[in-house]
């Protein structure tokens, strides 16, 4: 649920613009959220903490085992 | 390097076998041979004691481990492990390719920016002979009656070499070749620079080789007496589960003797090779333009799903390590109702590498994942629709880019790479390409951007004249590298020729490519934080946009049920014609090739709470594939 004061277009502008606030928010969104005016429950609260933390992508493996076309080189099934 | 502790310590390991399988250079150093292992275990079957001479290992502590990856990983076209053989195997020392690009050479990251050290390598001259000289003897003193040397790709100068030093030490010594490079026509062609060898085993080889130990234990086996080597003809094996389970102990023996201290072994890094197919389920019906790796063995056959998880539960047993290597070429489809879910519901996870079709859709994505699955390549190659269908791959750009958005949403890791230069190409197709990238840097970026390498065995290159294709001959690197008089047409397995190609006559657009291809790997490959296109849900009303591509409108958006649908569906309920538009404008979603293609990603229940038609899709598609229901339980239990 959302109070009167909670204004989706000024977070996202702070978030856009304010380094202080955004380090804030992605630290600990709930409380950042909650202060704003949002009602947020916990179990919302903590799916929200747990998907920010879970988005800092995949590590590229180093080099890659590419020959013609791209083909990754394998071992041959014939002897 | 290559001294007295090294050799005596080889000599120790292979102690006294009737046989010795060896895997020359230029082989990667981070996995072993299922091949020679698997005839292992069949001359194991026949009562031949056999042992695996890791001769790539060996190099490679003798050359350093970079630089063996450098010359394993260098451009196929140019042939630098075959040059690096040359003088030994045909008294001819080739040159080292000059420039960053020659002719059709295709070319990897390992190499980028290497090319002057490794030339220094190349002139410092000797060190292929003493390779030999010291495998050569380790082989002789160990009393082996037989010696069997492999060769795929960039192996058969070395093992040229090697057949001949054997032979020069102890003529009674049986030498056998075999790989890839002796499939079809290869094998006569090989036969011709290759006198050294008394027989050369042709394609699929468990059933002849069984035949072969047989006689050899029965002393039944002489040389041939004809100049050439004997051609032991193959076939295709029907029964992939009458197959034994290969024993990898002599590779680690020889690891950690060899590179004890390499970054292979210190990262846990080896990889278990492992079968569950052969052939290919979508080239038989349809075979890609370009594919060659098949070579007469295109009909597909599958192991028995329970017999293959029960194998690879063995296998992990016995090995240090989880890290499985699918030799597939095409996971069976029929393995999402059945390997899959076995493997899912096993305690002891693997982390698996395995090549897949590109149409996957999310649940099927899951199910990998689930499975262990974590590296996929799917063959993606191009992310342009005409492009694709002019090579046959069966799929649209659209399913390529959403397979990309599914595993990154699942934590799937993609190896894949661009491809061009295809005969009767259109520019346009690749202009599309290059406009496309900067909305997908969020995705999990290719490997490259290579040429198209006409393969023998491919349709390009065994229906030449149909796909207007003139003058086809070897790639310049096999006439640097073969000694005079070689049928070089016979051995080669990599080709040019003459052809219209819109992407080739316009290199300026592949550079542009190119470079965005770069961008992109090198935004993934920082210590920073990877871009990123995500959509968190903050509760049922509420989702935050976090968008950090380079073509990203703010970084930061609060985004409504409705938007975040689109943004990750690519449709709007009730076909809201603003929503759409505000889409494009934000670049959450593209217009590309007459449709609306999302591009955000998010988490896989979010996802998956958003799509209430995919939730429903995903119990229908469980039902469908899952017809065991202990099984089916297993994996909603998930």
């Amino acid at each position: 649920m959302e109070h009167g004061r909670f204004n989706k277009e000024h977070i996202e502008h702070k978030l856009n613009h304010d380094e202080e606030f955004r380090q804030r928010f992605l630290e600990s969104p709930a409380d950042v959220l909650r202060s704003e005016g949002l009602d947020l429950s916990d179990e919302n609260a903590a799916k929200l903490q747990q998907q920010l933390s879970d988005t800092r992508g995949q590590d590229l493996p180093s080099g890659a085992s590419v020959a013609a076309n791209g083909v990754m080189i394998s071992i041959s099934k014939s002897f | 390097m290559i001294d007295d502790r090294v050799t005596d310590g080889l000599r120790r390991l292979i102690g006294t076998p009737e046989l010795v399988l060896v895997n020359p250079p230029f082989a990667g150093i981070d996995r072993p041979s299922y091949a020679l292992h698997l005839l292992q275990a069949i001359a194991s079957e026949q009562g031949v004691a056999s042992r695996i001479l890791y001769g790539n290992l060996l190099l490679a502590a003798s050359l350093g481990e970079l630089e063996y990856e450098r010359i394993c990983y260098a451009s196929s076209g140019a042939l630098l492990g075959e040059r690096f053989f040359a003088a030994t195997a045909y008294g001819k020392k080739p040159t080292f390719p000059a420039g960053e690009r020659t002719g059709t050479h295709i070319r990897t990251s390992r190499i980028d920016g290497d090319l002057e050290k490794l030339h220094d390598i190349y002139e410092q001259g000797d060190l292929a002979a003493r390779w030999c000289e010291c495998l050569a003897d380790a082989l002789v003193q160990s009393g082996a009656r037989a010696v069997g040397i492999t060769t795929t790709f960039e192996q058969s100068a070395a093992c040229i070499s090697l057949a001949r030093a054997v032979k020069q030490r102890d003529s009674s010594i049986l030498v056998l070749i075999g790989g890839a490079n002796c499939e079809g026509e290869m094998a006569g062609g090989l036969a011709r620079i290759c006198g050294s060898a008394d027989f050369i085993f042709s394609g699929e080889s468990e059933a002849s080789f069984r035949d072969w130990c047989t006689r050899f234990a029965a002393g039944a086996i002489a040389p041939p007496s004809g100049e050439e080597p004997v051609i032991v003809g193959g076939a295709p094996c029907q029964d992939l589960d009458s197959l034994p389970l290969p024993d990898y102990s002599d590779f680690y023996d020889q690891l950690f003797l060899l590179l004890p201290d390499s970054k292979v072994l210190a990262s846990n890094a080896v990889w278990l090779p492992f079968e569950t197919s052969r052939g290919c389920w979508w080239g038989a019906k349809h075979h890609c333009t370009f594919c060659g790796i098949n070579g007469e063995g295109m009909g597909f056959r599958q192991k028995d799903a329970d017999k293959a998880v029960a194998d690879l539960a063995r296998l992990a047993e016995r090995h240090p390590t989880n890290r499985v290597l699918m030799l597939d070429n095409i996971m069976p489809h029929t393995y999402f109702g059945t390997l899959l879910p076995k493997l899912a519901s096993r305690e002891e996870r693997l982390h698996i590498f395995y090549e897949q079709k590109a149409n996957l859709d999310f649940r099927r994505v899951q199910y990998l994942k689930n499975a262990g699955v974590e590296v996929i390549q799917p063959g993606i190659e191009a992310l342009s629709s005409d492009l694709l269908r002019h090579m046959r791959k069966g799929v649209k750009a659209h399913q390529n880019i959403a397979l990309l958005r599914y595993a990154l949403m699942n934590n799937v890791f993609v190896n894949w790479n661009l491809l061009h230069s295809f005969p009767d190409d259109h520019l346009e197709w690749y202009t599309a390409t290059r406009d496309l990238l900067p909305f997908l840097f969020h995705l999990c970026p290719p490997t490259g951007v290579f040429g198209l390498s006409i393969d023998r065995f491919s349709p390009y290159f065994d229906l030449a004249a149909d796909f207007g294709l003139s003058e086809v001959k070897p790639v310049s690197s096999y006439y640097d590298v073969l000694p005079e008089g070689a049928p070089v047409d016979r051995i080669a397995y990599h080709f040019e020729a003459t052809y219209r190609s819109g992407s080739r006559e316009n290199p300026a657009v592949i550079g542009e490519i190119e470079a965005l291809v770069a961008q992109w790997r090198r935004a993934w490959e920082s210590t920073g934080e990877v871009p990123r296109c995500h959509v968190i849900q903050i509760d049922p009303e509420h989702y935050l946009l976090i968008d950090t591509r380079p073509v990203a409108a703010e970084t930061f958006a609060m985004l409504t049920a409705p938007q975040a649908r689109i943004g990750l569906l690519g449709t709007a309920e009730g076909g809201d014609g603003t929503l759409v538009d505000w889409a494009l404008s934000r670049n959450l979603c593209l217009r590309y090739e007459d449709a609306i293609l999302p591009l955000a990603t998010a988490d896989p229940a979010v996802y998956l709470g958003i799509d209430r038609r995919a939730e429903k899709g995903l119990r229908a598609f469980d039902e469908r594939t899952l017809t065991d229901p202990l099984t089916r339980d297993a994996v909603r239990a998930l």
